[in-house]
């Protein structure tokens, strides 16, 4: 199946002072088509550093990144931006919704800056339909809950056909019931629309929604697994999985 | 204008206040000033403009019909323009002649000055519309005054002002014993003979004399004429007082170059501050547009649309501040404001291009900000 990330020997080190402290130390990965990958691992392991390497948002120090098919590493800041708006959606942990636009409004802005001008209506509600939020179309963020909220953000992420979905930490500021949800939703965006998602999680059941999961430590990936394995049969991840 | 500068500029509604009234000020500083300013030379010009006399021949050097002028002319130059001397003959085309003495003193409120004239009413009824309305001619320590005067000012017992008043002239209580119409020259007229006695200690001298044609039609033959008599001295054609009034007074312009000038600064500032604030208060919401795929251009394009919004929002605030100022100052005192639209869309082109240039820093700022730090940015 064709790749649609690719990390090759990817190292980062940042400079504090005079100290400098490698986040990633030569990390190689490739994510196919339609793959729900999470990433888990100690703060500090180099995860969220691997996140923004992959959304173009940071330069690696050395190796490069491949996204649908173009070489972002190399690329300046006006292409690593293009390469974002079209084949990248972003969410967060904490949803950075603009407080002052609507989930409607949220979703027209990045369309807008997608290049679609006023946008699809029709396509806004089937992609507000798709994550239950069809009837808080004019609601702004405050007037949501912290799940509505995380949703109106995956709304946004796909609203214009993302190649790669990346994740940070999605359910970090969730309870357990809105968790499930946001995860489900993703399972389900995955499932259905065969959308390619990378997530970043501390949390194992959160990880366990996922096709895989890599696990870092230090600037390395030190172990990668497959979901389907460990989950019980007939069981959602949140159900329990085996140990 | 997109949804999220709207937004921006409605959510957050202290901080738009703030920043519309700053540039309405710069506006209203503009627009009033200037409009004061132009208000009062075009009153006063038009008012010098009611005389019938043609032309007005001044003393040798700079004269400045819009502040008064000192009495500096022999009233001898009347008597021989009109009727000749034993050694001058009359000069040609001449009907009338009235010297005028003008005297700047501080107004009845005490704030700004009023100009007073020493008129010779017999002949000064000739050369002008002059026609006293109500009461009579003054003589001695008696004044005129017109009826704009009358109405808007009040006499030196605060009361409303009729014919039997007294006004301070010269720093004593002088009774007004007429109302003249139409306005002409200053507001507040005494007989000549008074003036001279108050200013000059009785000399025979005055500011000025009003010169009528016999035929209007020859009033570039009769100036060129009291040229070539008096080389020395200047000739001005009434139909050009408006130009002179406005260009006689030279350090107006500089004034009024220094007040645009200081309106443009205070509208930059004021979009600067605010803008700076904001971006600081939304460093994480640039972060968010940067990972949504938004370019540089489009967040200094953002940031600039919002400036401008704010800008022209002053714009309108300013001037609809300014039109009531007017009604205000024309209601409680004399002075004329000119709102020209002019300076309406110089003001607004100073705002906007204020706002711009003051939100051009902070969105140059906002559009090249670490992605990632602003991501993390609390």
């Amino acid at each position: 199946m064709a790749s649609i990330l690719q990390t090759n020997d990817l190292k980062m080190t940042y400079h504090i002072g005079k100290v400098d402290v490698h986040a990633l130390r030569g990390l190689t990965l490739e994510v196919p088509k339609g793959e729900f990958l999470a990433i888990m691992g100690p703060s500090g392991c180099g995860k969220s550093t691997l996140l923004h390497l992959c959304g173009g948002l940071l330069t690696p120090t050395s190796g490069n990144v491949v996204v649908d098919g173009e070489e972002i590493t190399a690329a300046s800041d006006a292409k690593r931006t293009d390469v974002r708006r079209r084949k990248i959606g972003f969410v967060f942990q904490k949803f950075n919704l603009f407080p002052t636009l609507t989930a409607e409004g949220n979703l027209k802005l990045a369309e807008r800056i997608f290049g679609k001008g006023a946008g699809d209506a029709a396509h806004r509600r089937d992609v507000l339909r798709l994550l239950g939020l069809e009837s808080k179309l004019k609601h702004k963020p405050l007037e949501l809950s912290g799940g509505e909220q995380q949703r109106v953000a995956i709304a946004r992420a796909i609203i214009n056909d993302p190649a790669l979905i990346l994740a940070d930490e999605p359910t970090g500021n969730l309870d357990s019931e809105n968790s499930e949800s946001v995860l489900q939703m993703l399972k389900e965006l995955n499932e259905r629309t065969g959308q390619t998602i990378v997530m970043i999680t501390h949390n194992p059941e959160a990880a366990a929604y996922a096709n895989r999961i890599i696990h870092m430590r230090d600037g390395h990936v030190v172990a990668e697994e497959h979901t389907e394995m460990i989950l019980a049969p007939g069981r959602t991840p949140s159900e329990g999985a085996h140990p | 204008m997109d949804s999220l500068v709207i937004e921006n500029v409605r959510h957050r509604p202290l901080r738009t206040l703030i920043s519309v009234t700053g540039v309405a000020l710069g506006v209203v500083l503009t627009v009033l000033t200037v409009g004061l300013a132009h208000g009062m030379l075009r009153n006063t010009a038009e008012r010098q403009a009611n005389v019938l006399a043609e032309i007005m021949f001044y003393p040798e050097g700079d004269i400045s019909p819009a502040t008064g002028q000192a009495l500096t002319l022999d009233t001898i130059y009347g008597r021989a323009i009109k009727e000749g001397t034993s050694r001058i003959q009359a000069v040609a085309g001449v009907a009338a002649v009235s010297p005028v003495a003008q005297y700047l003193q501080t107004s009845q409120t005490g704030v700004g000055f009023e100009i007073l004239e020493g008129v010779d009413f017999d002949s000064y009824q000739k050369v002008t519309e002059m026609r006293v309305v109500s009461g009579r001619v003054p003589v001695g320590e008696e004044v005129v005054v017109d009826a704009r005067y009358a109405h808007d000012k009040k006499d030196i017992d605060g009361k409303p002002i009729v014919v039997g008043s007294k006004i301070l002239l010269f720093g004593r209580p002088i009774p007004i014993v007429g109302i003249y119409e139409p306005e002409i020259g200053s507001r507040v007229k005494l007989p000549l003979d008074t003036m001279q006695r108050y200013v000059v200690n009785g000399a025979e001298k005055c500011s000025f004399l009003l010169v009528k044609c016999k035929d209007s039609k020859d009033q570039e033959l009769v100036a060129a004429e009291l040229k070539s008599k008096y080389p020395n001295n200047r000739i001005v054609m009434t139909r050009d007082l408006p130009s002179l009034v406005s260009g006689s007074i030279g350090s107006l312009e500089v004034f009024l170059t220094v007040v645009v000038r200081l309106a443009a600064v205070i509208s930059t500032l004021v979009i600067l501050l605010a803008m700076y604030t904001t971006i600081i208060e939304r460093t994480r919401e640039i972060g968010v547009l940067r990972s949504l795929g938004a370019s540089k251009a489009f967040i200094v394009v953002a940031i600039v649309k919002e400036a401008l919004l704010i800008s022209s929002l002053g714009v309108v605030v300013g001037v609809l501040l300014s039109v009531a100022g007017r009604a205000g100052i024309q209601a409680a005192t004399s002075l004329k404001v000119d709102i020209e639209l002019r300076w309406i869309l110089i003001s607004a082109a100073i705002s906007l291009v204020g706002g711009a240039v003051g939100a051009l820093y902070p969105a140059l700022r906002a559009a090249y900000v670490d992605p990632v730090k602003a991501l993390s940015y609390e």
